[in-house]
């Protein structure tokens, strides 16, 4: 155990979900269209997030690249949010962009569904799904790749590392082990496509991955990984003190893809939501993460916070 | 020969490499290379001086043909179609087998069966089958110098590290991707097969 799972706590706030799938399908039925879900822009939005002073605010998305109006309502939403959350960042957890990769591609998938954020110089850090076309993709200014298919930056207390788990090659393993060896951030964050831990049932965990990664993650005190691929939300239960989400359902939608409530394969998830898109926000303030995930509609899904897991002391 | 044994050697060797450096043609671990069968790293060697001379017409290519970060992703596109014009043109007559030569391939699929039989195999076939594993009709259009075919939004089968951990290390520029059972060494830049080898997987 690298993590001391005392010290760790979670304090969250999560609406009952057959509730909540209810209240979407009835708001999906009334306001199914781009219009209706951008008519709610200048109604205040329910910020569960304490925003601190000086913290670390962004947001994530992920499997988002479709072009079609969900993309774009769940765009409308996290531009109502960014104005009380005042985020400056997004990151994005692969599947970019579907389909083809032209030029057009790209203003419809990603710089016209997310134009008032980009206007508003929020900047996007992308990972690679997939879908995506890594060559173009990572040489795409406004991902923030730097031409690598693997890179990462730091945001005040906190590091995150873009992992291509498409390609897990044995040079991309010893960079990211130096990167996590050396960094001396608080907040050590991973994000990348394929989950290693899932209850969806469509593709499930990649197990090879997680074996090649978990040990270095627990190794070197990773705090949270990202991921996406599932479409679907996941707020998994930490493993080995190791937060995890899963977020792959900002644009694409696989309904009702996670095992039932009662399902053992569904014991490893906090919460799930397979009903709807969303996006997350997130927060750090010294030693505690808070999030809060937000539906295409506006609703806030799940919310809490995390504290900073503590690595035990070397003997 | 002994194979499992040249399967961890090969391990071995690639973390070597990639210690040392990110592209190939380095000196291995030489108490690796040592406990590698001569012919072995020969066939290794070999697969580097080609694999090595086939990037040669990349980075001899002009400004024009090397990709630039921009926004502009039309810029990408032309740069991508000018470099494979010219390697097209660079290697007319390319065919299988010309890079996968034939000891090589014997080679690579004498070790994918010991990684698949081996005790990473049953992660692996899982994480293969989870992959979106690219459909047969795609392997069809497999060819030297073609395209890869995923121009029109098919997804890049993803390839699991303990998979990649048993072929030999490649240098930047040049990738293994599977398509079906075919495993397709791709240009990353160009985006175009610069070789493949059937059944690779049996």
């Amino acid at each position: 155990m690298l993590f001391d799972k005392d010290k760790t706590h979670l304090s969250i706030n999560s609406l009952p979900i057959a509730a909540l799938t209810l209240a979407l399908v009835m708001a999906t039925s009334l306001t199914g269209d781009q219009k209706a879900a951008s008519s709610s822009v200048d109604t205040p939005p329910p910020v569960t997030l304490p925003l601190k002073e000086g913290s670390i605010r962004f947001a994530v998305i992920g499997d988002n690249g479709t072009g079609q109006p969900p993309e774009f309502e769940v765009a409308n939403q996290m531009e109502r949010f960014r104005k009380v959350v005042k985020y400056d960042f997004v990151t994005m957890n692969g599947d970019n962009i579907y389909g083809g990769h032209n030029a057009r591609d790209f203003q419809m998938k990603f710089e016209e569904p997310y134009k008032p954020l980009l206007d508003a110089n929020v900047k996007f850090y992308a990972s690679l799904g997939n879908h995506d076309d890594p060559d173009i993709e990572r040489n795409y200014k406004l991902y923030n790749m730097g031409g690598e298919r693997y890179y990462s930056f730091k945001k005040g207390d906190a590091e995150f590392f873009a992992l291509d788990s498409n390609y897990m090659d044995p040079q991309q393993l010893t960079w990211i082990e130096g990167k996590l060896r050396n960094s001396t951030a608080k907040w050590k964050i991973c994000f990348f496509h394929h989950p290693l831990f899932t209850s969806a049932k469509y593709h499930g965990a990649d197990l090879d991955l997680r074996k090649q990664l978990m040990p270095l993650f627990l190794k070197y005190n990773v705090n949270l990984v990202l991921s996406g691929h599932e479409h679907v939300y996941e707020r998994l239960k930490p493993q080995s003190g190791l937060y995890l989400f899963v977020l792959g359902n900002s644009g694409e939608l696989r309904y009702h893809n996670l095992h039932k409530e009662g399902d053992k394969e569904r014991d490893i998830d906090d919460v799930g939501f397979d009903t709807d898109r969303d996006f997350m926000l997130m927060e750090i303030s010294g030693d505690r993460l808070y999030f809060e995930t937000v539906s295409r509609t506006g609703a806030v899904i799940d919310s809490g916070a995390l504290d900073r897991q503590v690595p035990p002391k070397p003997q | 020969m002994d194979y499992p044994r040249i399967t961890s050697r090969i391990a071995a060797l690639t973390l070597t490499f990639v210690g040392l450096t990110s592209g190939i043609g380095q000196v291995a671990d030489p108490v690796a290379k040592a406990t590698t069968s001569v012919q072995d790293q020969h066939t290794i060697e070999e697969f580097e001086r080609s694999a090595k001379a086939y990037l040669a017409i990349q980075h001899n290519a002009p400004s024009n043909a090397h990709l630039k970060r921009t926004t502009d992703v039309e810029d990408i596109e032309k740069r991508r179609q000018e470099l494979k014009k010219i390697i097209r043109e660079a290697r007319p007559d390319a065919k299988q087998g010309d890079i996968f030569t034939q000891p090589l391939a014997a080679l690579i699929r004498k070790l994918l069966a010991d990684a698949m039989s081996g005790p990473d195999g049953a992660t692996l076939r899982q994480s293969l089958q989870h992959a979106e594993p690219v459909a047969a009709a795609q392997a069809m259009k497999i060819l030297v110098n073609r395209d890869y075919p995923n121009l029109h939004g098919q997804p890049l089968q993803s390839a699991p590290g303990s998979f990649l951990q048993h072929l030999p290390v490649l240098p930047k520029g040049l990738e293994y991707r599977m398509v079906g059972s075919t495993l397709v060494l791709r240009d990353t830049e160009a985006n175009i097969v610069a070789d493949y080898l059937p059944n690779a997987l049996r």
